[in-house]
């Protein structure tokens, strides 16, 4: 009686359960709340060199900045935090339009200042991302702090960074934390560095 | 042990998220909103004739749309139930138009979150032929207190420019053709 007690109540609850506009089980996310849009100060320009890194991936391989010169725009996408919810979608959204940046001749580096094992768990959960996703953990924020993007908290910004293929910044929307930066302005701002 | 299961069983079919939005004809707690969500623009040529409305940059509330039953897709570019669910809805809109209730029940999709840029890619991507608008900032969504998505409402329009809402589901619904059986049952058109 109490297995098929379990197995009702289990199934009731699966049924039960909403569907989510991430692929993250809502309950896998922790919600900070609303947060201050911004907590940081810019150490960058458009029109300045990148500041170059390495970063290791949730691949086990390292990435860095300065490899894709002469071959791929890049879009540096810092988020705050693993299993948060703007966050869950946003990449995930980048799947869906992968052919818009590829179509541009862009790759996207997804960055937090998460560590590697817990960047492997979310975005396996995700189902995979076609990016790397780098971790910034150690030294902690070094290059979102390089780039003047680590928030008060130790966490990043949620900003988009764009390279072009000489290694210069080219667009920079530290966007508010709360919110996901429009990807159209991403394409648009992609299409800017075909002219 | 046993009190236990069967509470999170109570909780499950009773309290559950999602069961205050369940099928219950009439009991939808969002009704009063329903009427005022405004859509914004632009509204195609294509979208204005399906929908009974004028054309052009500006948008239009639900109230405005020429139609005594209305299904309306909450969803989102970034939701990948709803991608999955798209060529399922698309499905859905073609035996609508060869149904009983052809002309009858419209189909429009609420884009939860999503900019214009995002709503029109969505769009392209799975050729969706009935009209998307975006909700840039939620405030649709925010209006039906923030559904999971997909979901989806069949409303009948009253005589004060309102809707009642007939059936609500929120997830994918699976089989169109069945889907379609249950609206056409809920709208009292099979």
């Amino acid at each position: 009686m109490r297995g098929f007690l379990a197995s009702v109540a289990l199934a009731a609850a699966l049924a039960a359960a909403p569907a989510w506009a991430g692929p993250v089980a809502p309950q896998h996310i922790f919600d900070p709340g609303r947060l201050p849009a911004t907590d940081s100060v810019l150490k960058v320009a458009v029109g300045q060199p990148a500041p170059d890194f390495t970063l290791p991936a949730t691949g086990g391989d390292k990435v860095t900045l300065s490899s894709y010169r002469g071959r791929k725009n890049v879009v540096l996408s810092f988020v705050p935090a693993a299993f948060t919810p703007v966050c869950s979608d946003q990449w995930p959204g980048y799947n869906f339009a992968r052919e818009l940046f590829e179509q541009r001749e862009a790759i996207v580096l997804g960055i937090s200042t998460d560590n590697t094992p817990s960047q492997y768990a979310w975005t396996r959960e995700m189902g995979g991302l076609w990016f790397p996703v780098l971790s910034d953990f150690w030294p902690h924020g070094a290059v979102a702090s390089a780039y003047g993007v680590l928030r008060g908290t130790g966490v990043a910004e949620r900003a988009i960074v764009i390279v072009d293929k000489k290694g210069v910044i080219r667009f920079i929307d530290v966007h508010d934390i709360n919110t996901r930066p429009d990807l159209g302005v991403i394409v648009q701002e992609l299409d800017k560095l075909r002219k | 042990m046993r009190r236990m299961l069967v509470m999170l069983l109570l909780w499950a079919v009773c309290c559950a998220p999602g069961a205050a939005l369940g099928s219950g004809q009439g009991q939808d707690p969002h009704l009063a909103a329903i009427s005022d969500l405004e859509l914004a623009g632009p509204v195609s040529k294509a979208a204005a004739a399906y929908l009974g409305v004028s054309p052009g940059e500006g948008g239009l509330r639900l109230s405005q749309v020429k139609a005594e039953f209305l299904l309306v897709e909450v969803f989102s570019m970034y939701c990948p139930y709803c991608q999955a669910e798209a060529p399922g809805v698309n499905a859905l809109y073609e035996r609508l138009g060869k149904s009983p209730a052809a002309g009858r029940i419209k189909l429009l999709g609420i884009g939860a979150g999503n900019t214009p840029f995002e709503v029109d890619f969505f769009r392209d991507k799975y050729k969706v032929p009935f009209p998307l608008f975006p909700d840039q900032d939620f405030l649709c969504h925010q209006a039906l207190s923030g559904p999971g998505t997909p979901y989806f409402m069949l409303l009948k329009a009253d005589r004060a420019g309102g809707f009642t809402v007939l059936h609500s589901h929120m997830g994918g619904f699976g089989d169109p053709a069945r889907f379609l059986d249950t609206l056409l049952a809920k709208a009292g058109l099979r």
